[in-house]
């Protein structure tokens, strides 16, 4: 009777769970009926924000072959409020769904924003329990987000799409700061070191617009845009930063070769020592293993030893004039610490960073650096080998 | 009655698990900076903390065996044993509506924040309440499962997190206030206040007590060390603005085509909760049996388990009313008390009864 009893009593304790617990609190909601974000753009009015949230078209892709061509695959949202979060609910309002926050995949900040400071933006997506940290944030540069996330491109893609994968594939070669909501909040909340984000543009491209990355966006200490860095400067700072492995550059030998490596393997390491006057000095050691992607001589692509040893040398010479512009831009030009030398200081020598952290911003640009690349040529392609 | 009789094994895979349910739960407050590298020197000095504060319990065990310490406070005097029965009874209550608490501060806050989670709880509680109705064997064992569950999980965790390792988020040893790591380190060792449990359950405990206990402590410093190390180096200063930050942490993970690995840390923490509310239920009304001579097993268990439920339900209104649960004052009182001022007063009782009877002998 008592296991029976027992029995009884965990069956209906599974049923309950199962039909009331199961599932998340959107059980009751319909797919069409879900507003799943792909990319906010934010904007600012004289007295607050602007957003557009894109979503995905849920009754576009509901037909039954998957797809209907007469529609476009996502919509826009536009609303203003005086906070982010505020506008954000506006949307929702607008389309009359429930908001889903958990698929956004990019959060675009108009340039405009971008100069007012990203600190009030960012607290939203911070705080809320949907959204999630890895979401990458990138400034629309020299224009509003809204035209950004809204550019007529291909007719079956979505611009968020686009810009998630340009930013990723971007990352991976070293030409675009990996800069996620996790990495922005950290970065802002430095007080020495200067927030990066990746800057994105439109191109006109026939009947449709091209997205494109073009540099990067640098904030000074109070995370207002202060200016941006080029590609190549760009790359730069990856480099410098230890955060890409892989990479594409070209470059011309002292006997007019021009070859193209591609980086296998990259290998940073910075250090600093505090000379006597007690002002640090920081020496930059790039080290990269290359493959060779292209070799131009005028005549045959034969590599032979002495080739290979010049490649490594102008190669080397190439990644130090990469890193050499990316340290004059942002330090002496920008006067902005985006290599978070400050911190690395801090680490090593605090009693140094102490005296040095309250006047970081006038002492940055004047701060002395080495740097010293070497490359290491590990495959020469398809094509023959040493002779 | 074997179903009254507990592996060391069984019980310190539980404690592993209620630590580890504290690592995963660890809410991080205003009260110190999580994103700092004495957050990775904390689970040493907490330990150490544990070890040197447990001395009387290690010595009570050695000295009484097999006698449990309501016995033992009933053999000095029969009132003693049942004023120490009520206050074991209401100390693991209270650790028991923290533990649901911090449950229903994370579902209601990261996963389900528009809904009211208390109908939830409730049932947790309740699942739990049936839960330790089987025993203190089969929470043994489950509590073995879970041990597992939980190694499995936090290695998945762990390896998937791999390439956000960034040693740049760590900082200097001490940045702050030294005292504020001294504080943070006794905070967190009273929040063990399971340990306890070894003397009440001493009677119904196989096995070697002391080397399972020196083994656990081990292991929890190692697997929250860890843990604390890829806070500070994978989220940085973003740790400090987020509640859950090893819920955040697991968030970022992903192995291959699986992404959002926090689904996992959930599932084990419910389960570990589950185990460790169980525990304490169970031995809360065991308590409460020893103090009210006469009350049935079930009476008993029905009781703790809705003054447990009621109070996670009040508690969950109201933010400010969860911050008690987890005040400093509160948790040290908790944990000076049975751990240390108990077992100590019993034993300087015992031996001064003891060395009496010893002079009454000689003198007779």
């Amino acid at each position: 009777m008592k296991k029976r009893l027992r029995s009884i009593s965990m069956l209906l304790a599974a049923t309950l769970i199962i039909t009331v617990l199961s599932g998340c609190d959107r059980l009751g909601t319909e797919l069409v009926d879900l507003m799943i974000i792909q990319g906010i753009a934010i904007d600012v009015t004289d007295s607050g924000y602007t957003v557009c949230v894109q979503t995905l078209n849920n009754a576009q892709s509901s037909f039954s072959n998957g797809e209907n061509k007469a529609q476009s695959p996502s919509l826009e949202y536009h609303s203003e409020g005086e906070t982010v979060a505020v506008a954000l609910e506006n949307a929702v309002t607008i389309s009359g769904k429930e908001p889903m926050y958990a698929h956004n995949r990019i959060i675009l900040i108009g340039e405009k924003a971008a100069k007012r400071g990203i600190n009030d933006i960012l607290d939203f997506f911070v705080r809320d329990y949907n959204t999630r940290p890895t979401v990458p944030i990138a400034v629309a540069k020299e224009s509003d987000a809204k035209s950004v996330l809204e550019a007529k491109i291909e007719s079956d893609l979505i611009s968020s799409v686009v810009l998630e994968d340009i930013l990723k594939r971007s990352n991976l070669f070293g030409r675009a700061v990996d800069a996620r909501v996790l990495d922005t909040v950290n970065y802002s909340h430095d007080t020495t070191a200067a927030l990066c984000l990746p800057a994105v543009i439109t191109r006109e491209d026939g009947e449709y617009k091209e997205l494109s990355l073009d540099g990067t966006a640098v904030f000074n200490e109070n995370n207002c845009l202060t200016g941006y860095l080029s590609d190549d400067e760009t790359f730069g700072l990856m480099l410098i930063n230890g955060k890409t492995d892989k990479g594409v550059f070209s470059l011309i030998t002292d006997n007019n070769e021009t070859v193209t490596l591609v980086m296998e393997k990259v290998n940073t390491r910075v250090e600093v020592a505090v000379n006597d006057e007690g002002v640090p000095e920081y020496s930059v050691n790039i080290y990269a293993s290359c493959d060779v992607n292209e070799y131009l001589n005028g005549r045959s692509g034969h590599l032979g030893r002495e080739a290979i040893e010049r490649i490594s040398q102008s190669g080397a010479a190439e990644l130090e004039k990469l890193a050499l512009a990316s340290l004059s831009a942002t330090l002496k030009d920008l006067n902005c610490d985006c290599f978070r030398f400050g911190r690395r200081l801090w680490l090593s020598n605090r009693k140094a960073y102490d005296g040095l952290e309250p006047r970081w911003k006038s002492v940055v640009g004047d701060i002395p650096y080495t740097v010293t690349g070497r490359v290491t040529i590990r495959r020469i392609g398809e094509e023959s080998f040493l002779n | 009655m074997r179903n009254n009789i507990i592996s060391s094994g069984g019980l310190y895979s539980i404690f592993f698990v209620s630590s580890m349910t504290g690592a995963f739960m660890f809410v991080s407050s205003s009260r110190s900076e999580v994103a700092n590298s004495d957050l990775i020197l904390l689970p040493l000095a907490f330990t150490l903390i544990l070890v040197i504060t447990s001395i009387p319990i290690m010595v009570y065990v050695k000295r009484f065996k097999s006698v449990g310490i309501l016995d033992a406070c009933t053999a000095l005097s029969p009132a003693a044993g049942k004023i120490t029965a009520l206050l074991y009874c209401g100390i693991f209550i209270l650790g028991s509506v923290r533990t649901v608490s911090r449950l229903d501060l994370f579902v209601s806050s990261v996963i389900f924040p528009e809904v009211d989670m208390s109908v939830y709880m409730l049932v947790v509680v309740a699942a739990c309440a049936f839960a330790s109705s089987y025993g203190l064997a089969a929470l043994g064992k489950m509590g073995k499962i879970t041990a597992v569950f939980f190694v499995i999980a936090s290695v998945v965790i762990l390896v998937s997190l791999k390439g956000e390792l960034d040693f740049l988020n760590l900082t200097p040893l001490f940045a702050d206030n030294p005292s504020s790591f001294l504080n943070a380190s006794v905070l967190t060792a009273s929040y063990a206040v399971e340990v306890a449990l070894i003397p009440l359950l001493l009677p119904r405990l196989t096995g070697n007590k002391v080397k399972g206990f020196y083994m656990w402590l081990l292991a929890s410093y190692i697997g929250i060390t860890v843990f604390a190390f890829v806070i500070v180096t994978a989220l940085g200063f973003y740790a400090n603005t987020q509640i859950f930050p090893t819920f955040t942490l697991s968030a970022l993970g992903e192995i291959g085509l699986f992404q959002r690995l926090d689904a996992i840390e959930t599932a084990v923490w419910i389960l570990g909760i589950v185990v460790k509310l169980a525990l304490f239920l169970k031995c809360s009304s065991m308590t409460l049996c020893y103090a009210f001579t006469g009350m049935g097993k079930r009476t008993a268990l029905i009781i703790c388990s809705i003054i447990t439920g009621l109070s996670v339900v009040y508690i969950s209104q109201n933010i400010m009313r969860f911050t008690f649960f987890i005040s400093p004052a509160q948790t040290a009182i908790s944990y000076g008390l049975l751990v240390v001022a108990i077992p100590v007063a019993v034993i300087t009782a015992d031996a001064i009864k003891g060395s009496r009877r010893r002079y009454e002998k000689k003198a007779s």
